[in-house]
């Protein structure tokens, strides 16, 4: 299977007033075409800063991409900025946290979500409005007719999501980034929409890259797994492997403290200490301050994704030195 | 949409009488005497003080001279002119033109100039062009009118004398060229103004959520910012260029005066120093009504870009 993205050595700088923000240091990772890959971490890892750079959302002038982001074999980075706007919401679209403010205001549901149709298949406005008709009854917006003319202070929440994945859905990407689509919506929500999600992924045959730090979103629809911390990507693999045969302490460390159903008394484990200073640059291992296993190398030298144990056909890689394939592998 | 445009009207009417009535009352606060004014101090016999008092209805008590304006104003009579002698509506027949020229060239120059640029200034936040108009605009706010005015005369008389610096022309087409150094200096401090409040709000605008997704839509710059933010940025914009208006209405006063221009501005001047009620008091009145009538359609025109104002 040749992938579909493939993120190589990205590194985004961003200048703030207090300073320049290293958000991301070298990510490394790969979507295959069709599947579901989910990108961990927690607040401030970088996770967000990655997705919003694969579409070039950014202003040039305050924030510096270096690496590559292979999109179909092609790197986005190259790309001029005539070249993204067909790429945007025809090849690769997005879906963000918060739907109440996704949305303008002041134009109807329906016409923007027309808006992909008339952009990128320069369809005339009764092609459009059809096709969008169609496009709201299959991510369950009923009735089509009345919602299309309705405007975003009409609709809840979840409804609006709904109408931000159709937006997402209408120019028919091969990829969907999906930044933290649920976080925003109540619990019950949150479910319909991982389903409505997941029925399209399969239904159209598309990827999508999910970003949350929710261990539970991943297990539950993810295919595959990247763990990010302070801008790099510590582990990456199958959700299996990733799960199973975790080789790096930071993701242990994420998943063992997940609170546990059914057990009493428990006491939450945390990890202790707290995240890099994003300012600051970083030698050796990110985690290494905050793991009960650094050594001495692990301060000094930054370990490299390596492979581990692969229980399938994808790759399984981490990034520690005591892991497989680490210098200190005990 | 029907309810909430009547209910605007309906407040446009009750607040009008309450102005007209504040209006009768201040210019009656005055402490000089009509009758000298009409007069022109000529010392009087009493008949004739008594006579010329029942004339201009001055022998009413204040509520009666209140109604007969206000009914006379419903027929379109705004009374006689004290200091003219001759009634108020034909005094402004001959000089409304002048005025309304000015304030709408400003208005224009407002529209046209100050709007366009404060949208390019924030589509193109920080670039070279954004600065030199952010300084540019600054220098002009902190200039007033009557100040721009005086330094756009020395400019125009001494150093490049384009532009004629004082009067009026005798058709429509001489008087924009004699109206044009009068319309710069009402209109400098507010195109300035107006191009700072159009640049922060479609700043603010363009870093909104929703642009973002217009922009992950795939949606050229151009729409982005034409389309979907200048419609959000539209609501301030709008306001202000309404306050502009009729703020300029006042100030156009100031600018008759110093370019000796024959405007109701500068009509208005003078009855107030001649103690000229029936037109201090229509003048103003009419200012006023402009004023209200302005913000009138900015109140519609709020209701047909923004979905939740018409509920209201």
């Amino acid at each position: 299977m040749s992938e579909l993205l493939k993120i190589q050595d990205l590194s985004v700088e961003i200048m703030s007033t207090r300073g320049l923000v290293h958000a991301v240091r070298g990510v490394n990772l790969t979507v295959e075409p069709g599947s579901i890959h989910g990108i961990v971490g927690e607040s401030g890892c970088g996770k967000s800063v990655t997705a919003r750079s694969i579409l070039r959302l950014y202003d040039k002038r305050y924030v510096r991409t270096r690496g590559h982001i292979l999109f179909d074999g092609q790197d986005l980075l190259e790309c001029s900025d005539k070249q993204m706007q067909k790429i945007r919401g025809k090849q690769i679209s997005m879906i963000f946290q918060d739907p109440m403010t996704a949305l303008n205001p002041l134009y109807k549901v329906g016409d923007q979500i027309a808006e992909v149709y008339i952009r990128h298949f320069g369809d005339s406005k009764q092609e459009a409005r059809k096709k969008t008709l169609n496009m709201l009854e299959l991510v369950g917006i009923h009735p089509a007719e009345v919602r299309y003319e309705q405007y975003p202070f009409e609709f809840s929440g979840g409804m609006l999501q709904r109408a931000v994945i159709a937006m997402a859905v209408a120019g028919g990407p091969k990829l969907i980034i999906a930044d933290e689509p649920t976080t925003a919506l109540d619990v019950t929500i949150q479910a319909q929409i991982l389903e409505l999600l997941q029925k399209l992924q399969r239904e159209l045959n598309m990827a999508i890259l999910v970003i949350t730090h929710n261990f539970g979103i991943v297990s539950e629809i993810c295919d595959t797994v990247s763990v990010m911390y302070a801008g790099t990507v510590l582990e990456t693999g199958s959700k299996k492997d990733v799960f199973r045969n975790t080789a790096n302490p930071y993701s242990r460390a994420l998943m063992e403290s997940i609170p546990r159903r059914g057990v009493k008394n428990q006491k939450l484990l945390t990890i202790p200490g707290i995240p890099p200073e994003l300012f600051d640059e970083i030698e050796g291992c990110p985690f290494a301050p905050r793991c009960g296993r650094a050594t001495e190398r692990c301060r000094d030298v930054k370990p490299v994704l390596t492979p581990q144990l692969s229980t399938g056909i994808l790759p399984h890689l981490a990034a520690c030195h005591h892991a497989e394939g680490g210098t200190d592998n005990a | 949409m029907f309810r909430y445009v009547s209910k605007r009207v309906i407040q446009l009417v009750i607040v009008f009488f309450i102005v007209s009535i504040l209006i009768f009352a201040v210019v009656r606060m005055t402490p000089l005497d009509p009758i000298a004014s009409i007069s022109k101090g000529k010392a009087m016999s009493e008949e004739t003080r008594l006579a010329l008092m029942r004339e201009y209805d001055l022998d009413k008590s204040w509520a009666g001279q209140y109604f007969s304006w206000i009914g006379g104003l419903f027929r379109g009579d705004l009374g006689k002119s004290f200091q003219y002698r001759e009634a108020v509506s034909d005094l402004l027949s001959v000089r409304y033109k002048t005025s309304v020229q000015l304030v709408a060239m400003s208005t224009v120059m407002i529209v046209f100039l100050a709007i366009p640029l404060g949208v390019i200034s924030a589509a193109h936040k920080n670039s070279l062009l954004d600065q030199t108009l952010t300084v540019t605009s600054l220098v002009f706010v902190s200039s007033p009118p009557f100040f721009t005015g005086i330094l756009l005369m020395l400019l125009f008389t001494m150093v490049w004398p384009i532009f004629p610096t004082f009067g009026t022309g005798s058709d429509f087409w001489s008087n924009m060229k004699y109206l044009f150094l009068p319309s710069v200096s009402l209109a400098a401090v507010r195109i300035a103004l107006s191009m700072r409040i159009t640049r922060s709000n479609m700043v603010e605008q363009l870093q909104a959520p929703y642009i973002q997704t217009a922009t992950a839509k795939g949606l050229s710059r151009r729409t982005i910012v034409y389309k979907h933010a200048l419609k959000n940025a539209a609501i301030p914009i709008m306001t202000v260029t309404a306050l502009d208006i009729s703020g300029m209405l006042g100030g156009s006063v100031l600018v008759e005066k110093v370019f000796s221009l024959n405007g109701v501005g500068s009509l208005l001047a003078d009855s107030i120093t001649k103690s000229d009620y029936p037109v201090t008091q229509s003048i103003t009145l009419i200012m006023v009504l402009v004023f209200m009538l302005c913000n009138l359609f900015v109140d519609i025109m709020y209701g047909i870009i923004d979905p939740r104002v018409r509920l209201d």
